[in-house]
């Protein structure tokens, strides 16, 4: 038990700690694997593979895990899995431990139809897979919320401190600098959609209170494919068939995986190998043992559901692609770097997360609905947040599945994300007639692509000024967006990016 | 009865935290206001070995032991706004800066702070500068290079502007015991040029877009705050194209030139020299010089060195 519980600690908090080095650090390239555990999820090889995208060689680390299925079991949920021990640890927490209602054996095959129904729809290139991959789910529920939350709380606890002063701060300070130099973003971070972003976790969490580990027996598709596995695995628990006498581990387990009425001896795709059974049993019956010959339990999907989770994914791809955004992206969405093609893009997208994370200007966000239905949580530039940093290519060394291609400095600072345009309606020196010149000041391109020309503008008094009027050189514009980011004039910057004309074949 | 008790024993401790508040807080420091006018006299060096630059021009002017006494907190800022190699000529040269802190470190500096508020990535930009590893290379821990604390800007009613009234600045630097401005001479579309007066952007807070409308006089006002004991302008390498970012090697010039001085004004008007323009070209020089804040014309300017 105690190794069990080390396991799942150790493997929890190196996804925290490769979470917190997907950050600059001093260095081009980032010094650690940050997108190690999306390397070994098999569900996204699967889908990588089914959307025919080509290859991503990292993703055949997954087979390393799927072999040990094999072998052992669906022991990744029990040992490895990060979602699975934070909801271990919620639970610990929050809810009293009691015995099964049931609910989530019933709604046992739920993550089954789950898993065909986003592998199907991936054959059709609609890959939502990422939206339920818990590995995603998590990191992306840190991303956006829990970490900024965490980062603004400590913030402002040090900035009371910090105003307080003496005597406080000889404690406050070298405390927050030594979170500042540690755990703390660099700087304070703002991502969208915060609220619906931590509804969503919370349900998953909440979920523990109907029943133990009831989003990695009922909907977890991962879950789900380690689970298929798993009913080939050489270890297996005896007796598969329960004891008449005691039935103490059917009240054991969380996952329900020794079985009950409805479902009689011990499935091998539920169990998580968390082992309790076998230290708990009052009677020493209970063993795990290889290649035992005992006849598995069905596991009965019911052939019916299996072909309507089938079709049903099949159907979501036409259906997801009749929005109006499909014919004509919005014209202020722009992809991060080398991501020009929505239609490439959503094919390997998963939603991790991870390029917001590593965006050292905090600049790539969550997309709500402004690409589609199947375009919810992709990342997007939203420049007046952040720009694209111009020597800068993170996001590329992050993406654990190519959708953010890896390019080499150069070629990412000669790709365009869109191009800028200035809005006269609103420029200060084409409404006030005085200078600016904000956004060509920070345009990082040599030659700059905003330039200027003198013009004469009436200024409030009516008297005309001579002032340098910028324009918009669209050949050499990247797209960047620093001087929509850095443009002076509130609310919509008078300098925007827009990725038609040139994102777009 | 508890209740109220400890009701009155919040309320006396607040009252006490607020008046300790009060007593600890530090006196809005205008004392960088030097006591005599700054003299127009500037040092320049010349040559390729560009740490002998800083230690001769500063020589001329009667040595770092003028500026630095022993035992105190001294701020230097470079420009560290721009994520660009060195050779750009974006940022202030590496070797520059560590030569700085060297010396003041040698004439006894209690704590040595390298620091800019950056336009780029600060992260980034301190370390594609050089300048982090320069002043870290020195290993020594009086020197250090920090990132600017949001936090630590306090907002300052600034006296005898014309324009901004009023702005937020660093605290540290207006705390320090000296301040020195290194700055690298670069052409700038709006300003026209940047040197040692425009570089005190990098010392000021807020939206500093905003004060691009009507840039000259508000480069000159805040300059009436910000008051280096020492400027520095690195004309080691210039940037005259493409300015302030550059981006290209076409675009810098090598000066092999180091120039230092206590009135920016005069330095500044030397500046544009080495652009082939007149201190009557850039605006801000002339509205600081209205101000008072130093001599603009080249005539009055004593140049020591080579």
């Amino acid at each position: 038990m105690v190794i069990r519980r080390a396991s799942q600690l150790l493997f929890f908090f190196l996804f925290l700690l490769l979470f917190l080095k997907a950050e600059y650090a001093g260095q081009e390239v980032l010094a650690w694997p940050v997108d190690l555990f999306f390397r070994f999820d098999p569900l996204l090889l699967a889908v990588n593979l089914l959307t025919r995208s080509s290859l991503v060689y990292a993703l055949l680390w997954s087979l390393v895990f799927v072999g040990l299925t094999l072998i052992l079991g669906r022991f990744f949920c029990g040992w490895v899995c990060p979602m699975g021990t934070t909801l271990d640890g919620f639970r610990y927490v929050l809810f009293k431990n009691r015995p099964d209602q049931g609910v989530a054996d019933r709604w046992r095959r739920v993550k089954y139809y789950l898993l065909f129904g986003l592998l199907a729809g991936a054959g059709f290139s609609v890959n939502l897979a990422g939206l339920f991959d818990p590995l995603c789910l998590l990191y992306r529920s840190i991303t956006i919320v829990l970490y900024p939350a965490l980062g603004y709380g400590l913030e402002s606890l040090a900035t009371q401190a910090y105003r307080w002063g003496k005597p406080l701060t000889y404690i406050s300070e070298p405390l927050y600098g030594f979170l500042k130099a540690t755990i703390l973003p660099f700087k304070p971070l703002v991502y969208l959609m915060p609220i619906f972003t931590l509804g969503l976790f919370v349900l998953v969490v909440a979920l523990e209170a109907i029943d133990r580990r009831f989003w990695c027996r009922a909907l977890c598709p991962l879950g789900a494919l380690y689970g298929l596995l798993a009913r080939f695995a050489v270890l297996r628990r005896l007796p598969v068939k329960n004891c008449p006498d005691c039935g103490d581990c059917q009240k054991l387990c969380k996952m329900g995986a020794v079985g009950n009425e409805s479902n009689p001896g011990h499935q091998s795709a539920e169990c998580q190998l968390c082992l309790n059974c076998l230290a708990h049993c009052p009677n020493n019956r209970v063993s795990f043992v290889w290649g035992s010959r005992a006849k598995r339990p069905e596991l009965d999907l019911g052939r019916r559901q299996v072909v309507l989770a089938l079709g049903a994914g099949i159907a979501l791809a036409p259906l997801v692609r009749l929005g109006s955004v499909a014919r004509r992206p919005e014209e202020f969405l722009i992809r991060p770097p080398g991501a020009a093609s929505e239609a490439d893009f959503f094919a390997r997208c998963v939603r991790c997360g991870q390029c917001m994370k590593v965006c050292p200007t905090n600049g790539l966000q969550p997309t709500l609905w402004e690409a589609g239905l199947d375009g919810l949580y992709t990342p997007r530039l939203v420049p007046r947040l952040g720009y694209c940093e111009y020597a800068c290519n993170l996001c590329s060394q992050v993406c654990p599945t190519g959708a953010i291609p890896a390019m080499d400095l150069e070629v990412k600072q000669s790709s365009p994300l869109g191009t800028a345009f200035i809005d006269p309606s609103r420029c200060i020196v084409y409404t006030e007639g005085h200078d600016c010149l904000v956004c060509e000041e920070h345009c990082p391109v040599a030659p700059k692509a905003i330039i200027f020309h003198d013009g004469q503008v009436r200024d409030a008094n009516g008297q005309l000024n001579t002032v340098k009027l910028p324009v918009v050189v669209a050949d050499r514009c990247i797209g960047c967006g620093i001087c929509e980011n850095k443009c002076p004039v509130g609310g919509a910057a008078a300098i925007r990016v827009k990725r038609s004309l040139r994102v777009e074949i | 009865m508890q209740r109220r008790e400890f009701l009155k024993q919040v309320a006396a401790l607040g009252v006490l935290a607020g008046a300790g508040r009060i007593l600890t807080m530090p006196a809005e420091l205008l004392a960088m206001v030097p006591k005599e006018k700054p003299s127009p006299t500037l040092a320049r060096a010349t040559g390729t070995n560009y740490a002998h630059l800083v230690g001769d021009s500063i020589q001329a002017l009667g040595g770092m032991k003028k500026f630095v006494n022993a035992g105190e907190i001294i701020v230097v800022k470079p420009n560290i706004a721009f994520d660009r190699p060195p050779e750009m000529a974006a940022t202030t040269n590496p070797i520059v800066v560590r030569k700085v802190v060297e010396l003041c470190l040698e004439a006894g500096a209690k704590k040595v702070k390298v620091l800019d508020r950056t336009c780029h990535d600060a992260r980034r930009t301190y370390v594609n500068s050089g300048i982090k590893a320069a002043v870290e290379g020195i290993k020594d821990k009086r020197a250090v290079v920090e990132f600017v604390d949001e936090r630590r800007f306090v907002e300052l009613d600034i006296e005898g502007a014309k324009a901004l009234k009023r702005w937020s600045f660093y605290q540290d630097i207006l705390e320090a015991d000296r301040f020195i401005n290194i700055a690298i001479a670069k052409t700038h579309s709006e300003a026209k040029l940047t040197l040692t007066m425009k570089n005190m952007m990098g010392a000021i807070g807020g939206w500093r877009g905003r004060i691009h409308v009507g840039l000259q006089q508000n480069i000159a006002d805040m300059n009436l705050v910000l008051r280096p004991d020492l400027h520095i302008l690195d004309a080691t390498r210039i940037l005259t194209q493409n300015g302030p970012t550059g981006g290209k090697l076409e675009y810098v010039k090598v000066k092999n030139q180091v120039i230092a001085g206590t009135d920016p004004v005069a330095l500044d008007a030397y500046g544009t020299t080495l652009f082939g323009m007149q201190p009557q070209d850039i605006g801000h020089i002339v509205k600081a010089h209205e101000l008072g804040l130093g001599e603009m014309d080249l005539k009055n300017i004593k140049m020591l060195g080579a």
